[in-house]
């Protein structure tokens, strides 16, 4: 009788003590197919273990890929309770310390992410590749918040951009202002478009890009139509590209940023 | 001004279409008693539970007579809800619901039951049970804005329901064929119908909902509760049966081996997009009567290991073979006439180790259990640790 009742108190002990998240199935359980991808890739990006993905970055969705990829590079939630946290008095030192846009193999990364997005859905849109454009929002902001803090005098966001701060944004991404270097540095041609690239190119023109790709705002879903800001996005987009060649340069990028950051300023008056 | 261009920018790309409803890969049921989740959840081919043996298979109606009265069966939680709850407090005072992004990949969960009453009486080779239940349950976890997840799953739901069913034993039915009535006297099958009115909230929150403002979250959140608590349209009463078989088949005095099958909401249960389908689960137990093998009566008593594969048709979310696979073992440590009864129960619940203890003093019981319910798509992907407690006046 003792002996059955060690057996049990042990056996007790040893089950809480495995604290019941050691799983005796799991070298049993198939692990790699879509679905289970999928879920680890939105653990992954929870966790912030953006580099996990991209190690292998085939095995997990695009729009995943593309997350991973703008999260190394600090477009995530860091850089956003950074910013709702932070005071006017930040210095471009300090942003350019939550970002990791020095690494040209991470751009590398999101170049290929993004080829792989138009790759997979060209011709076609659903829910989750719209959930990846949010990540696009992220890019936008950086170069926000970097006009913003680097030259105070040509921009000064603090009461609001007006049309000749605008034009001025537009213009740096063509003929960037010496302290943004770092963004605007041309990187070589990392899409393999016959063209250099800089860094704010292949974020802002890979989302333009891919999204050009997309024959019409017909194409899209009913339920996304009825969302007037794609609507106004499709506006800018099909502004793009006059000669309908499909190849967007510097200059398509810059009137897309202004025509981007105007739509924004006149929703918000 | 700078803040605000910046919200509008991950306003105007956050609202643009993200999945507005949240598919779990958990397996949730709409009643999950406490003890039986200690025993990983094997419970299909195991009687002696009371109410959850019931409505865990309808056949397993038992032949003594029983009452619960205001059970709370279960709470259950796991360890971030308290956190979080203290947190929310913090926020609330300072506006900054920043810190939700402290939670991100770490799910919160409180699921709280409460029967008012539960009856089982046997009468001839029939058990009428009847009783009542009720149910919330809640779920949320917070993402990274760039996961394709969304930034808050919510879903939740309340169901109060009143079922009444039947089990029957063939042990005393007479065909006229000898051979037939020896397999047939082995035979118990079950029939449990069950009312629901159920409120539901099943949606996934943007970053655009939490960036517009403490006002607008507050709304948001207390539209979505508004849903919870609904359930007063007698409309919407879903008409949901039980039903079971159960065969046992003795070894000796002392040893038995139990064969369970179970069809459980048939017709499925609609939580907003989400539903708890109709479920065919299978078990097997095998008893055996350690008390007269150690000569005690008071120890060891009404002990048996289960073996459960639910949902063997993979009518859940995910096709994973593993996940749907629990063991259980229960046993009596010590029981008095049952009068005082302390009970263990122990388990493998889609691969991960339950403990439970269950205490009875005259017509008092509570059980307290341990375990962790897969929420990834298969066994050992992301397990979520939970502590499920039950009272109850009864007998």
């Amino acid at each position: 009788m003792k002996w059955a009742y060690s057996s049990i108190l042990i056996s007790i002990f040893s089950l809480l003590l495995a604290s019941c998240t050691v799983n005796l199935f799991s070298p049993l359980a198939a692990k790699d197919y879509p679905e289970a991808n999928q879920y680890q890739a939105q653990s992954l990006i929870d966790q912030g273990k953006y580099d996990e993905i991209l190690k292998d970055p085939d095995k997990y969705p695009a729009q995943d890929n593309v997350a991973a990829a703008l999260g190394i590079m600090g477009f995530d939630l860091k850089l956003l309770t950074n910013f709702l946290n932070s005071t006017n008095t930040s210095s471009l030192d300090i942003l350019i310390g939550w970002l990791n846009i020095e690494d040209t193999n991470h751009i590398g990364d999101l170049a290929y992410a993004l080829k792989r997005l138009r790759s997979e859905y060209g011709n076609s849109i659903d829910k989750s590749i719209v959930l990846s454009l949010a990540g696009s929002a992220l890019p936008m902001l950086g170069l926000l918040m970097l006009a913003d803090i680097a030259n105070t005098n040509a921009i000064n966001t603090s009461d609001g951009l007006n049309t000749n701060e605008i034009n001025t944004l537009g213009y740096w991404l063509s003929n960037p202002p010496s302290n943004l270097t770092n963004l605007f540095r041309r990187i070589g041609d990392v899409n393999r478009d016959g063209q250099d690239e800089t860094i704010a190119g292949v974020i802002g023109g890979g989302f333009v890009n891919f999204f050009l790709g997309l024959q019409s705002i017909a194409s899209l879903s009913p339920e996304l139509t009825n969302v007037s800001i794609l609507t106004n996005l499709s506006n800018i987009i099909s502004s793009l590209d006059p000669d309908g060649d499909g190849i967007i340069s510097d200059t398509d990028v810059s009137n897309f940023i202004v025509s981007f950051l105007s739509n924004l300023t006149s929703s918000s008056n | 001004m700078k803040k605000i261009l910046y919200i509008l920018v991950i306003l105007g790309v956050a609202s643009f279409g993200f999945a507005t409803t949240f598919q779990p890969y958990e397996h949730i049921n709409l009643f999950q008693g406490a003890f039986s989740t200690g025993m990983g959840k094997a419970t299909t081919a195991v009687k002696g539970l009371g109410i959850e043996s019931f409505l865990a298979n309808p056949a397993n109606g038992s032949e003594k007579f029983s009452f619960d009265i205001i059970s709370i069966n279960p709470f259950q939680y796991n360890s971030t809800t308290l956190q979080l709850l203290s947190d929310l407090q913090k926020m609330q005072q300072t506006k900054d619901y920043t810190k939700l992004f402290n939670y991100i990949g770490t799910p919160v969960n409180v699921r709280l039951g409460v029967n008012l009453i539960g009856f089982n009486i046997p009468i001839y080779d029939f058990s009428l049970n009847f009783g009542t239940f009720a149910t919330v349950y809640a779920y949320l976890e917070v993402h990274n804005p760039l996961s394709t997840a969304g930034l808050l799953d919510l879903l939740g739901f309340s169901a109060a329901s009143f079922f009444v069913g039947t089990s029957y034993s063939f042990k005393h039915l007479d065909v006229g064929n000898p051979e037939v009535n020896k397999y047939l006297s082995n035979l118990s099958v079950g029939l449990n119908m069950k009312f629901v009115l159920t409120g539901t909230v099943n949606r996934k929150l943007t970053l655009a909902d939490f960036l517009q403002g403490s006002d607008h979250l507050n709304q948001v959140l207390n539209e979505e509760l508004s849903k919870l608590v609904t359930i007063t349209n007698i409309k919407d009463l879903l008409v949901r049966p039980d039903i079971g078989l159960s065969y046992e088949l003795p070894i000796d005095e002392t040893q038995k081996v139990n064969f369970g099958l179970s069809i459980l909401n048939i017709g499925g249960i609609p939580i907003g997009d989400f539903c708890i389908p109709t479920t065919v689960n299978l078990g097997a137990a095998y008893s055996y009567d350690l008390s007269t093998l150690i000569g005690n009566r008071m120890l060891l008593k009404n002990t048996s290991v289960s073996l459960d594969f639910h949902d063997i048709f993979f009518q859940r979310k995910d096709k994973d073979f593993f996940k749907r696979l629990h063991i259980g073992l229960k046993t009596d440590l010590a029981n008095l006439n049952d009068i005082i009864v302390v009970s263990l129960g122990l388990g493998i619940s889609q691969g991960y180790p339950t403990f439970g203890v269950g205490f009875k003093l005259a017509t008092f019981k509570i059980n307290y259990s341990i375990s962790a319910e897969e929420i990834g798509v298969y066994a050992g992907q992301n397990p979520d640790v939970r502590q499920n407690i039950s009272i109850s006046i009864g007998w």
